[in-house]
Parts: structure tokens; C-alpha cells; sequence
């Protein structure tokens, strides 16, 4: 034979042969079972996660090597990634829905309309009785005021970067963002307390804790809804300048409402970022077992630092208090979100 | 209601890139003038120097003077977004905006103007979607998205919203490109109706299409990379297309360039 | 660019100056047939038109094509009209060879034109041949000095026609009516397959220039 042709890459169109059809591969699967059985059986080999492993390695072995003889390489090397890929988006769900069910299962008992509306005023660490209530009016007005003020702000900041910004203030000022991403909640939580609680003699409040959230809110609500104007294409603005629209009018009524859907997952991100933090609270909101409304003074219990006390304690009812907290931190991070996408889904359609 | 535009020596730039030089043209009210060329021949730009659209990219400047009848565009004290009012645009892409309906699309000039009459901004819209041959298409879904209108329809929306403001002129960048023929034929056919209300100037890479629908046509060219864009002639289009002066525009339509 | 287009035009350019070619020669030999009573002759005009037919036939055909197909504009647009009206006045000229070919044909063995009249319509003759071959070089050429020269040549066989009226209609013409019938038939048709070499030549001013040549030079074709 001569050099090798072009003629060799056109494959021949029927390989022929056999397929690893769907029955064939159950079949691998129920033998490699059976005889990874016996080989826990009758070897040194146990355990359960260890059979799990030996089983996936087994299954991928024996498949390669029958699809490599029956059908050939491309076929085996497909087979083997696709299995690889199925493998790996289990190995991905199992721990979401397994903390996603434990919180459940843990949580679901302790939960009840008393744990909703009671606090942990005069409750002993041995009491069965006592809820949240404080926990939760704590969570929802700092994280209201984080939003209120962090939200706005990072919009403006965003359209100021990509609307407004040149030259090296724009770079500035988006480097600054970017080096507030990486901030370690509890310096901001610290920054917080020397400044506000220590440094201007305010002592602890809800809105301490408010505004070590919001530095911690703002680099991603910028970055994210940077990301989402930057994608609103260029055509409608050059469509909106050219009806004589105003460039402010264009970018109120015509790019944010755009851009509404990313900004809005943006904003929720950080939103559910930030209503789970909990070492900053405790530098600035500390922890109270009584209500208090009043966010701009004195202490304040939110759900983190809830079950932060509570798991601490270490008794079986503090457990509970903990996992049904934790119960109430995602069921309410889940409600926020739900009604954000109702809200711009409202807001994007047209209203006439 | 249409004006007459008149280029005199305008000259545009990127930055240090200068993209047009020493246009001078006479653009007829109620009438359709097409600019042809090849790609880069900065004919796209010369169009969005006559509503001021070329300097909303950053470091885009103008020289030169543009008149809309006897008033300078670029003189002073004269305010670039009423300029844009005056003078209508409808881009190459149709680019309805994606969050409003129908009607809030051919609304949204008007109100985003200060317009807040109601019933005025209805008799608005229903003339303006009449006027660009959609009202019988989309009038009972006014309230839908308008994004999912096919692009034909699309375009006409464009169309709708930028006379819906009741321009002297109104400027067409490529606006068949993105359309089937069909599509096509029917924003030609529009584009004939519309000249008898207003000046028109369309930019088209398609020289049949400038052969059917304009009255004047220009011929823009290059003379090689980095060089500015100029424009080689302007005539009738019956002129251009059986016996151009230039010899340049001769090659460029009967296809013996580069 | 356009390549194939412009190949297929070109086409057209050699089909016209092929038909003018063809009829140039019908011309020449037509009148040969009628001054020599040359049957032959005559019948070789008489057959080659079929080629000339042909051709014309075939021109029809790409010009269609490429108006559908390719949308000319400008210099294209104007060769392939001229075209298109150029090979439908060549085959004019050669129809008239023909009929010139068949006056002959029928008086054969006998000569149609009286020995007194030989050298006008000689003369007539020369003049048709030179002006349909000059109708082809200027369609081979778009020489626009050549085609204003056809204009004179045309002159003279117009002068040449009214002289042959004039000796037909004097007293002493003695050859009877049915030799004056064939004889102002011949110069009418010289005259006209001259006309229509003109006509060629203003089609192709047109091509060139893109303007149609003085209209009273129209006028005094007609």
C-alpha cells in the first residue's frame, strides 16, 4: 500500500455488526451486579459506598470493552463520556437534594404555627416550648434594608459603568467591585462593628447588620446586572435614541425593563446570599432571645444567628429549634425568588 | 410635511479613522433616494450622519454641514434628540423593543415624548400601523409582544413606531436585508405609499432593490483600505442603472468590480 | 466577477457579428445572382438564410435568458436590447437578400435587369454589400466614426433608388410593365435592408453612448 489517501477518513456508511442495544446493556449492568456481589461475598471487599464505587468502575470497564470489541472505537469512547457525564450530573444532585430533604425531614416536626409566632424569651435550653418569631421579623428587616438600600445602588453603579463610565474612573470603580466580591463576610461584619457599633458608639442593631449585608450584596448586584445590560442589544438603544428619546429615558424605559428577567436573578442571588449569613449579624446585630421590631436599636436575632445559638447548645430541642429554622431560611429565600420571577414576568409582558 | 435634506461637504470619522469625506448631495422631499456601494464604502454611515445616530458611538465625529431645508442639523444650539425626532429611523434587524406589546411599541415614541392624550396616542397608533399595512394584521392582538410577529412583520412595526412620531424624514438602513422576499416586496411596496408623505433615504446592498423602489440613487465607494468613503455620483435612478456617468459606478452595477 | 455572465453576453457581441457576416455575404452574392442570372447563386442565398434564421432565433433565446436570470443594468442591460433589436434588423437584411435572390431565381434563365440598367444596379448592390459589411464591423468595433459613415452610404443608395425610379418611370424605359414591376422591387429592397444596416448602426450609438443618436436621422429613414 501507498501513503495513506484521503479516501481513508470517509468512514464505510454501515459498520455492521452488533449494537449495544438498551436490553444488551441491562444485561451488563445485572452481571456486573451479580458478580460484584459475590465478590463482596466471598472477598475481603465491604462496605456499601465501597460496592458503589466498584460497581460504577466495573460497569464502565465491561461496557468499554464489549463495546470496543462488538462496535468498535468511536462507539466505546462515546459510550464511556456518556456515561462519565450521566454519572457526574447524579454526583451533582445527590448532595442538593439530600441537604434539600434532610432540612425537610429534620425540620418539618419542630415547625408549627407556636414556633412561628413565639420567641425564646425566659425559654431554659431544656424547655420544649419557645419559636422564632424574633428570628424571623430579624431576617426579613435587615435583608428588607440591605435590599432597599444595596439594590438601587448597584444599579445605579451598574448603569453608571456601562451607560455613562469612560475612561480609567469606569476601570476604577469596576476593579473596586471586583475586589469587594472576594471580601470575607465576617471583615465586612468587622468593618461594620469597628465604624458603626464600636467606632460611632451606635451599639448593636438590625441596621448594622442591614449594612455589613449590603457590602456584601452590592459587588453582585453590580457585576450581575453589569453582565445583564451588557447584553441588551445595541439595536434597541440605537432604535430608542433615533424616536428623539432622551439617553436617561432610554435607559429607564427601555434597557432595565430589558434586562429586567437577568437583573432580577442577579439581585436574588445575592439576595439569598446575604439572608444566609451569619457571622457578620453576629458582630452587629448580635443575639437576643426577645422580639425586637425596632431595627435601629438594640439587639436583634435573624434566622442564621438563630440556629448559630441554638445548634450551639447542644441539646436535642435546640437541634430541632436549628433544623426547622433552617427549614423557615429556605422557605423563605424559595418565596422571595418565586416572587421576584412573578413580579418581572408581570413586568416584561405588556400592559394595555 | 417632508424637507429637503442637503449634504454639504460632510465628513465623518471613528476616532482617527475618517469613514466618509466631502459628501454633497441633494436629497428631494417626497421622494425615495437610494445609496449603494460595497461593504465599507461607509454609506450606512453617511445616513446616520443626517439624524445625528453617528455620534452616539463613542469618539464618532462630523464635520461638514447637514440642512434640513434651510436649517443646519449640526448648528449651533441645535438639539441632537430633537434632531432624531425630526428625522426617523428603521435599522437593519427589526428591533421591535422585546418588553413592550404591539401597541406600546408604535406608542412608545409618542409617550416616551411627553405625549400622555390617550385617545391621541390611540389615533397615533392605529394611523401609523395603517400607514406601514400591518393594522389589519395585528389589530386584534395590539396587546401582544410584539416579538412574536414574524420579521416581515417586524419591520413594518419599525416602521409603524418611527412615523408614528410624524417625521420629515425618515431613514431605512438595509431594511430588507434580514427579510425573506417576500417580506421584502411588501416593505417596497410601503416604501412607495410612504414617499408621498415623507423624504426617504435608504441604504441597500441589494442594487435591484435600489433599482425598484428609489427615484435618485447614490453611488458610494472606497478606493482601497483605510481610505474614506465618497461619493462617486448621484442621479436618477433610471439614469444610474441604464447609463451612469461614472465610470466607477458603471463597474460597481454591472458587477465588473475588483 | 460575474464571469459566466459576461461570457454569455459576449456571446450575443460574436452571434451578431457571426448574422452580420452571414447576411453581408447574401447581399454580395444576391446580387451577383440577379447581374449574372447565377441560379446557383441565388440558391445558396436562399439556403444559407436558414442559418441566418437560426442564429437570430438563438439570440432570441440567451437574451431572454440573461434579462430573467442575471437583471442587467447599464452598459449590459443596453447590449443585450441593442441585441435583441440589432439581430432582428440583420435578419431583415437577409430576408431581403433573399428576396433579391428569388427575383432572380425566377426569371432564371433569363437576366431581370436590362443591360442599360446593370450599372445602377451594380452600383446598388456594391453599396448594400458595403454598408451591411460596415454594420457588422461597427457591432464588432462600437467605432462610432465607422457608424456615422453608414449614414452617407445610406445617402447614396438612396440617390441611387430615386435615379432607377426616374429611369423607370421615363418614356423611353421599353422592357414593359412586368420588368418595371421586378426592377422598382429590387431598389425598394436595397433600400430598405440599407435602412436597416442604418438602424444597427444607430443601435449601436445607443450602446455606446447610452443615448439615442440625432432623431432626424430617424426621420429620414423612415
Amino acid at each position: 500500500m501507498s501513503a495513506p489517501t484521503i479516501e481513508a477518513v470517509q468512514p464505510a456508511l454501515s459498520t455492521g455488526g452488533e449494537r449495544l442495544t438498551r436490553p444488551f446493556r441491562l444485561g451488563i449492568l445485572t452481571g456486573t451486579v451479580l458478580v460484584s456481589l459475590l465478590l463482596f461475598a466471598v472477598t475481603s471487599l465491604q462496605g456499601r459506598a465501597d460496592f458503589l464505587v466498584f460497581l460504577v468502575i466495573a460497569y464502565a470497564i465491561v461496557q468499554t470493552v464489549v463495546s470496543f470489541a462488538l462496535e468498535g472505537r468511536r462507539y466505546a469512547a462515546d459510550r464511556l463520556l456518556s456515561l462519565g457525564v450521566h454519572l457526574s450530573l447524579l454526583a451533582a444532585l445527590v448532595p442538593l437534594v439530600a441537604v434539600l430533604g434532610y432540612t425537610v425531614i429534620k425540620g418539618v416536626n419542630k415547625l408549627d404555627v407556636s414556633f412561628l409566632t413565639h420567641n425564646l424569651t425566659g425559654i431554659g435550653p431544656l424547655d420544649t416550648n419557645g419559636g422564632e418569631y424574633h428570628a424571623i421579623v430579624g431576617t426579613l428587616e435587615m435583608v428588607f434594608m440591605a435590599i432597599v438600600i444595596a439594590v438601587p445602588l448597584g444599579l445605579l453603579v451598574a448603569v453608571y459603568i456601562t451607560e455613562y463610565g469612560r475612561g480609567w474612573l469606569a476601570g476604577s470603580v469596576r476593579f473596586v467591585i471586583d475586589v469587594m466580591t472576594g471580601i470575607p463576610s465576617i471583615v465586612a461584619g468587622l468593618f461594620v462593628f469597628a465604624f458603626l457599633v464600636i467606632g460611632l458608639k451606635q451599639g448593636y442593631s438590625g441596621f448594622a447588620a442591614a449594612l455589613s449585608l449590603t457590602i456584601l450584596m452590592l459587588p453582585v448586584v453590580v457585576r450581575s446586572s453589569e453582565e445583564m445590560i451588557k447584553l441588551v442589544p445595541a439595536e434597541l438603544r440605537e432604535a430608542s435614541y433615533a424616536l428623539g428619546i432622551p439617553k436617561w429615558k432610554t435607559i429607564v424605559r427601555i434597557v432595565l425593563p430589558a434586562a429586567s428577567a437577568g437583573i432580577t436573578t442577579g439581585v436574588m442571588i445575592a439576595i439569598a446570599r446575604v439572608t444566609g449569613e451569619t457571622a457578620p449579624l453576629l458582630l452587629t446585630a448580635f443575639v437576643t432571645p426577645s422580639t425586637n421590631t425596632n431595627p435601629f436599636q438594640g439587639k436583634q436575632t435573624a434566622i442564621p444567628t438563630f440556629i448559630f445559638d441554638q445548634a450551639g447548645q447542644g441539646q436535642q430541642i435546640t437541634y430541632d429549634r436549628a433544623w426547622a429554622a433552617a427549614l423557615t431560611l429556605i422557605i423563605i429565600v424559595l418565596a422571595l425568588y418565586v416572587g421576584a420571577r412573578l413580579l418581572t414576568r408581570r413586568n416584561s409582558l405588556a400592559r394595555r | 410635511m417632508a424637507k429637503r435634506i442637503t449634504a454639504e461637504g460632510v465628513g465623518a470619522r471613528y476616532g482617527s479613522l475618517q469613514a466618509i469625506e466631502g459628501v454633497t448631495l441633494t436629497i428631494e422631499p417626497k421622494s425615495v433616494t437610494a445609496l449603494i456601494g460595497p461593504s465599507g464604502c461607509g454609506k450606512s454611515t453617511f445616513l446616520r450622519t443626517l439624524n445625528r445616530m453617528h455620534e452616539v458611538i463613542p469618539g464618532a465625529t462630523v464635520t461638514g454641514k447637514v440642512l434640513l431645508d434651510n436649517e443646519d442639523l449640526y448648528g449651533e444650539g441645535v438639539d441632537a434628540v430633537a434632531v432624531r425626532r425630526t428625522i426617523g429611523m428603521v435599522f437593519q434587524r427589526p428591533n421591535p423593543f422585546p418588553t413592550m406589546s404591539i401597541f406600546d411599541n408604535v406608542a412608545a415614541g409618542l409617550r416616551l415624548n411627553g405625549v400622555k392624550n390617550k385617545q391621541l396616542v390611540e389615533e397615533a397608533v392605529e394611523r401609523s400601523l395603517r400607514g406601514a399595512n400591518l393594522w389589519n394584521e395585528v389589530k386584534d392582538r395590539l396587546g401582544k409582544p410584539g416579538a412574536g410577529m414574524s420579521g416581515g412583520q417586524q419591520q413594518r412595526l419599525c416602521i409603524a413606531r418611527a412615523i408614528a412620531v410624524e417625521p420629515q424624514v425618515l431613514l431605512m438602513d438595509e431594511p430588507c436585508s434580514a427579510l425573506d422576499p417576500i417580506s421584502t416586496l411588501a416593505i417596497e411596496d410601503l416604501m412607495s405609499e410612504l414617499k408621498d408623505r415623507y423624504t426617504i433615504v435608504i441604504v441597500t446592498h441589494n442594487m435591484q432593490q435600489a433599482a425598484r423602489v428609489s427615484d435618485s440613487t447614490g453611488f458610494f465607494t472606497i478606493d482601497g483600505p483605510g481610505q474614506p468613503g465618497r461619493l462617486v455620483e448621484i442621479d436618477a435612478t433610471e439614469k444610474i442603472f441604464s447609463n451612469p456617468t461614472e465610470k466607477r459606478t458603471e463597474d460597481y452595477i454591472t458587477g465588473r468590480f475588483g | 466577477m460575474r464571469d459566466n455572465f459576461h461570457e454569455r453576453l459576449a456571446e450575443v457581441g460574436d452571434g451578431l457579428i457571426e448574422m452580420s457576416r452571414l447576411v453581408g455575404s447574401a447581399v454580395s452574392k444576391a446580387t451577383t445572382a440577379l447581374l449574372d442570372a447565377d441560379l446557383e447563386a441565388a440558391e445558396s442565398v436562399i439556403l444559407a438564410d436558414e442559418q441566418v434564421n437560426a442564429l437570430y432565433r438563438q439570440l432570441d433565446d440567451v437574451a431572454v435568458h440573461l434579462l430573467a436570470r442575471q437583471q442587467p443594468v447599464a452598459t449590459d442591460l443596453r447590449a443585450i436590447v441593442t441585441g435583441l433589436r440589432m439581430s432582428s434588423d440583420l435578419e431583415r437584411v437577409g430576408d431581403y437578400a433573399v428576396h433579391i435572390a428569388k427575383v432572380a431565381k425566377r426569371k432564371y434563365p433569363a437576366s431581370v435587369v436590362p443591360v442599360e440598367l446593370r450599372a445602377i444596379i451594380l452600383e446598388m448592390g456594391q453599396a448594400a454589400t458595403r454598408i451591411a459589411v460596415k454594420a457588422g464591423t461597427v457591432i464588432a468595433t462600437r467605432d462610432l466614426t465607422l457608424a456615422a459613415q453608414l449614414l452617407s452610404d445610406d445617402d447614396t443608395i438612396d440617390d441611387l433608388h430615386a435615379e432607377l425610379f426616374a429611369r423607370l418611370l421615363s418614356e423611353n424605359f421599353e422592357h414593359g410593365v412586368e420588368a418595371a414591376v421586378d426592377l422598382a422591387l429590387l431598389g425598394r429592397y436595397y433600400e430598405r435592408l440599407a435602412d436597416h444596416a442604418v438602424s444597427v448602426s444607430h443601435a449601436v450609438t445607443y450602446l455606446v453612448t447610452g443615448e439615442h443618436s440625432d432623431p432626424e436621422s430617424y426621420a429620414a429613414d423612415a
